[in-house]
């Protein structure tokens, strides 16, 4: 009986899910005429919930109660992967993601995908373009996988045009990078402060803050304190390695002396760092945050929005320096239009900003042609202000 | 949002029968739909923070950008961060207008166009019979625009429709003039009898800027009505002319809209609203959300310079999107991101 009842509901789903394909525009517009207040605050909530107890593929539901307190279980996504490679050359379409080819020795040539086919959904959410956005699959693999690595795939099979259930199993070999983060014994630092753990990619010198995936996790309880990183598929011949810092209000109060260079990043490993430094700054020290706030209200004339700050410091974690922040809010749209959009205002008022004095016909006739070589570009025009320490 | 528990429910019980061979008992998972857009509230950059920019070693030579002076500031923050990475590499600037950017393209003077409106379709056959290269537009970022009047102005909102515009023309005909608009004077929109001798005095930016391109579409939606606008050089101006104005209605960047004497309006876009034909793809945002583009020339028959391909994985990464927001733009989603690179072909693995 399974054996001709089974070929017909493939049979009238196959039909089902091309009548729908079709008739996507006019479920898109339907959807679009029902948008609760209610669902919307339920669906973020949810996601809070779903971005929290994200379990990294390969780890056992007793690993994760373990390593609930590391860096890598807190909710920040780039904790998570950023994709789960199927091993396909695909193409996005309005029935789901068909596939071009298949890699030989891929994930997806051992779960039986093969050209021609197309994934409909993962896990049960659809895949490919739904009415004008893209959802990618690469993306909802990495959401949907379980803790052992699988995620079920509903497949349309490109010869016989049957939907078919194909479960997929991931790698359960981690490249996971694992460790323990120890500070000076007895050494507190204040609770609002931040660890991040940083994956960086160390090919060229001058790549020291280029973070291919981060954790971070609120100082709670002192140290020490486990992490774990999941790395993304690594470029040949580059080289990796891992470091890490507290910070307390974007001022860095303890860091590894040097990032900790990986032989490879193709298997598990355990890197354990040691950060060095001082619980406080020092009394004199300039907090980045409540200066990056004291520029926006003194050049901006308005308090930060919200997001506003975090967004600065986080250009500070990718290795800009606090001249770089005042550079670039003193060269923002904001406070051009502040000037009225005007050169010789603009360009006296940068110059009084930093510093203190108007300048004079000299200075300015100076600072006009500064402008005009940049082609009214503004940050390059703040950057060599900033560079000369005394006004000519 | 409905729009996303549709595209779950669909395939959902597809894939349950499927699985079951239609008979089996459910499984009980409670599938919850995912957020994707973000809200206002939140950090827009918090879902990128994975999509980190891997570098290519050994990255140099020359990226030229040029064209609108919205995308300048992020455009100067792309060029910074990308040659401090590839310090071989160099990027030069140049800001002016959509209009000139787009002319540089053309003339070959630069690699990429910032562009804040899209490539017209006569732009676009005009490149394809001119030039041996193809042309790929992607957007970067998304700008909000925000609608100002004078205080004095009892209006609270502004009804939109992609048909019909805000001033509501009655004549599809490319020769409309202000004459064949539904709302001419005030009262039309505010509903106020006093206002029914105050006409509407639309003031906007020059012909060349994206800003006034968008304009044009959001008064008057899908028609071509041609409409009497007093141009302004700048948003200052343009904001002191509104404060002054008690008749004006002027359009500006959301971030910039904080001039003394002028009112903020909201768009009130209809919950049915079909999407815009040239809706950004990959995209469902509204349409007071302008998308800021950029266009780059490609070989027919070859791929992109390497450097310009670098500096535009740069710009779709965690990266290149935290430098559009410190100019206070929007960065794109996942979503987006994802879509942009499947215009440049290149997300095609998975």
């Amino acid at each position: 009986m399974w054996a001709t009842c089974v070929p017909r509901v493939s049979a009238v789903l196959s039909r089902f899910v091309n009548r729908f394909s079709r008739m996507n525009w006019i479920i898109s517009t339907i959807m679009k005429c029902l948008q609760f207040a209610a669902f919307r605050s339920m669906a973020s909530l949810s996601s809070v919930v779903l971005a929290g107890l994200f379990l990294a593929p390969g780890m056992s539901a007793a690993q994760d109660a373990r390593v609930r307190d590391t860096v890598a279980a807190s909710a920040v996504p780039s904790a998570r992967p950023a994709t789960l490679p199927l091993g396909i050359m695909a193409q996005n379409t309005a029935a789901g993601v068909e596939v071009v080819s298949v890699n030989p020795g891929s994930v997806a040539q051992a779960s039986g995908l093969q050209t021609g086919d197309t994934i409909v959904n993962v896990a049960g959410y659809q895949v490919g373009m739904v009415g004008d956005r893209l959802y990618d699959v690469g993306d909802e693999l990495a959401r949907r996988v379980d803790s052992a690595g699988r995620v079920p795939l509903l497949v349309r099979n490109g010869r016989t045009g049957g939907l078919v259930s194909m479960p997929v199993q991931f790698g359960t070999a981690s490249r996971a990078i694992n460790g323990v983060l120890n500070a000076p014994q007895g050494l507190q630092v204040p609770p609002t402060s931040v660890i991040t753990v940083r994956l960086l990619d160390v090919t060229e010198p001058q790549w020291r803050d280029v973070a291919l995936t981060q954790g971070q996790l609120p100082v709670a309880r002192g140290f020490p304190v486990s992490y774990r990183l999941d790395p993304p598929a690594p470029t040949p011949a580059h080289r990796y390695a891992v470091d890490a810092r507290v910070e307390d209000a974007g001022h860095v109060l303890l860091q590894t002396t040097s990032p900790v260079t990986l032989a490879s990043l193709d298997r598990e490993q355990r890197i354990d760092l040691t950060l060095a430094g001082q619980a406080a700054p020092a009394p004199t020290a300039v907090v980045p945050s409540a200066q990056i706030q004291q520029w926006i209200q003194t050049y901006l004339g308005r308090p930060p929005r919200p997001y506003e700050t975090e967004v600065w410091l986080a250009d500070l974690q990718q290795g800009k320096s606090l001249a770089d922040v005042q550079a670039g809010i003193l060269s923002s749209s904001e406070y051009f239009e502040r000037q009225r959009s005007n050169r010789d205002l603009y360009v006296t008022d940068v110059f009084r900003q930093l510093y203190g004095v108007p300048p004079t016909p000299a200075q300015l006739a100076d600072l006009q042609a500064r402008y005009d070589r940049t082609q009214g570009v503004r940050l390059p025009f703040v950057q060599q202000l900033q560079q000369q320490q005394q006004p000519r | 949002m409905m729009h996303t528990v549709f595209r779950r429910l669909f395939p959902m019980v597809a894939w349950l029968l499927a699985a079951g061979g239609g008979l089996a008992v459910a499984p009980a998972v409670a599938q919850v739909p995912a957020v994707d857009a973000p809200s206002s509230s939140a950090n827009p950059l918090a879902d990128l923070a994975s999509m980190t920019y891997q570098p290519k070693a050994g990255t140099q030579g020359t990226i030229r950008l040029a064209g609108s002076s919205t995308l300048q500031q992020a455009a100067a923050q792309w060029a910074y961060g990308f040659v401090k990475i590839h310090p071989q590499a160099e990027c030069s600037v140049a800001s002016n207008s959509s209009e000139a950017g787009w002319q540089s393209l053309v003339d070959g003077t630069a690699d990429i166009a910032l562009m804040s409106r899209p490539v017209t379709d006569a732009e676009k056959a005009a490149w394809e019979q001119k030039s041996n290269k193809r042309l790929v537009v992607v957007v970067a970022a998304f700008d909000r625009l925000v609608w100002i009047v004078h205080p004095a102005n009892p209006v609270t909102e502004l009804p939109w429709s992609p048909e019909t515009g805000i001033l509501r023309p009655t004549s599809k005909d490319n020769a409309a003039t202000t004459e064949a608009l539904a709302a001419t004077h005030w009262d039309r929109l505010n509903g106020s009898a006093e206002w029914k001798d105050v006409p509407i005095r639309v003031h906007g930016r020059g012909l060349g800027s994206g800003t006034r391109w968008h304009m044009d579409r959001l008064l008057t939606g899908a028609t071509s009505c041609q409409l009497a606008i007093a141009e302004h050089k700048t948003e200052a101006e343009l904001a002191e002319a509104i404060a002054a104005d008690r008749g004006g209605l002027g359009l500006v960047g959301d971030e910039h809209a904080h001039w003394p004497g002028v009112k903020r309006l909201p768009l009130v876009i209809p919950a049915n609203a079909a999407p815009l034909a040239d809706a950004v793809v990959g995209s469902d945002r509204t349409p007071d959300c302008r998308p800021l583009f950029l266009a780059v020339a490609v070989p027919k028959e070859g791929s992109m310079l390497p450097q310009v391909r670098e500096f535009m994985e740069y710009v779709l990464s965690y990266s290149g999107q935290l430098d559009v927001a410190k100019d206070a733009l929007l960065p794109l989603t996942r979503g987006e991101i994802h879509a942009q690179k499947e215009l440049l072909g290149w997300s095609m693995a998975r």
